[in-house]
């Protein structure tokens, strides 16, 4: 069984605290808290003791980062660490060989390696070269339109993410010029037309392939509305909506 | 983000060309009142507004074809999410469920009531509108039709009417 507390340690390629982007570094604790939670399924805010998986610290000198979970966790540590020494992730849930596939292709992408806690006295060194099988049934992909708000542009590679209304966490990918773009819209709400990649099982979208970047005029809602209003002049004047609406949806003739 | 719906978009913009002016309908007005009220707690709370593209088809077909262009320019400040793959999955699922409830609350009827309740237009839109705005994970959808659509969305988004007038529910602490 793993300890509560434990270390994560990324190897190779610029693996060290002061050529490190935050933003990459934020993504592989990210995905292996998805991971972790998504094998062993507990609500974050039952308990009361601090967060499901904590980052107490780095160790200095090196890039290694000191992680607490939560009791509960434990068993879902050592079965990711047996997985990946035993190169076999058919037997996790599909959220997890998610996650760990993206955190496979960040290590592969920055060169690096993640050395996880030892399972069984066994080293396990998560590499870029792992081949994790999703399986086609469970994503799904397709043209659309996003909208949220950007974060998290820049850093080492050029990363996008684009928050949802309701939290969600997008991931978005594209080239250098609109990379770019959402640079200069970094935390400014706006939509992103491209190929997305949605979750078969909650139809959740997770990541989105851009082509285009939409802006939205400034102003807030109230501007939005005025003008509306300055278009539509005075044709709505006097109409019930509820009304319009219902003769539009009613099959009557 | 918030979703609204294609009456409440109306109710909207009416809330900004009244500016004290009545319509001689007490209730239309009460509306209207309703929507101000809505707006000024969307704005206070710095919320952007999504319009479904069937919504945003339903307000724009009502306007002559020269002056469609202007109207659809007019909704930039809107996100118009489309009725995209991930929709149309929700759509399916919950057009099921409700089938199903229909089934169930009409014993002895069965797939004919089914199919005739898949037929009527207010169904087709109304499933497409609250597919989007789950698809597109917005955080409520305002509609002057709650019965319905919240029969429709099978609890997967809140779908809540226009505020009282004094009413500060949304997003005050």
């Amino acid at each position: 069984m793993a300890a509560n507390t434990f270390e994560l340690r990324l190897t190779g390629h610029n693996a060290s605290p002061e050529r490190l982007d935050v933003t990459d570094v934020y993504a592989i604790l990210k995905a292996y808290r998805e991971a972790l939670l998504a094998i062993c399924p507990i609500d974050s805010n039952a308990i009361p003791t601090g967060p499901a998986v904590a980052l107490l610290g780095i160790t200095k000198g090196s890039a290694k980062f000191r992680i607490h979970v939560a009791r509960r966790l434990r068993p879902a540590v050592s079965t990711v660490s047996r997985a990946v020494i035993q190169d076999d992730f058919d037997g996790l849930p599909a959220p997890a060989r998610r996650a760990i596939r993206s955190m496979v292709s960040d290590l592969k992408e920055a060169g690096q390696n993640l050395v996880l806690p030892p399972y069984r006295r066994k080293s396990a060194v998560l590499t870029g070269a792992v081949v994790i099988e999703v399986g086609e049934a469970e994503s799904y992909s397709g043209r659309t339109t996003l909208y949220g708000r950007v974060n998290l542009t820049g850093g080492g590679r050029g990363r996008a993410e684009l928050i949802l209304g309701d939290g969600t966490v997008v991931r978005v990918t594209g080239d250098r010029a609109i990379i770019k773009q959402l640079g200069s819209n970094l935390y400014d709400e706006v939509g992103i037309d491209g190929i997305a990649r949605w979750d078969a099982n909650t139809n959740v979208p997770d990541r989105i392939e851009a082509d285009r970047i939409q802006v939205f005029p400034s102003g807030d809602i109230g501007h939005a509305f005025d003008r509306l209003a300055e278009a539509a002049g005075q044709h709505w004047d006097s109409v019930d909506a509820a009304e319009y609406v219902r003769a539009l949806r009613s099959d009557d003739e | 983000m918030i979703a609204l719906d294609t009456g409440i978009l109306i109710y909207g913009l009416q809330s900004r060309r009244a500016s004290g002016k009545t319509s001689g309908d007490a209730g239309l007005d009460a509306r209207i009142a309703r929507a101000s009220a809505l707006i000024d707690e969307l704005q206070s709370a710095g919320k952007r507004c999504m319009i479904p593209a069937p919504a945003a088809w339903e307000y724009v077909l009502d306007f002559p074809m020269e002056e469609q262009p202007k109207i659809w320019t007019s909704l930039a400040g809107f996100a118009i999410p489309p009725f995209d793959h991930a929709a149309a999955r929700i759509a399916a699922k919950l057009a099921r469920k409700y089938f199903d409830s229909v089934v169930a609350s009409q014993k002895g009827h069965g797939k004919r009531d089914v199919k005739r309740q898949g037929a009527r237009s207010f169904l087709r839109v109304d499933m497409q509108i609250v597919a989007i705005a789950i698809a597109h994970r917005a955080e409520k959808l305002y509609t002057v039709d709650v019965d319905d659509f919240t029969a429709l969305s099978a609890g997967d988004i809140p779908v809540v009417g226009l505020p009282q007038e004094h009413q500060k529910t949304l997003f005050s602490d």
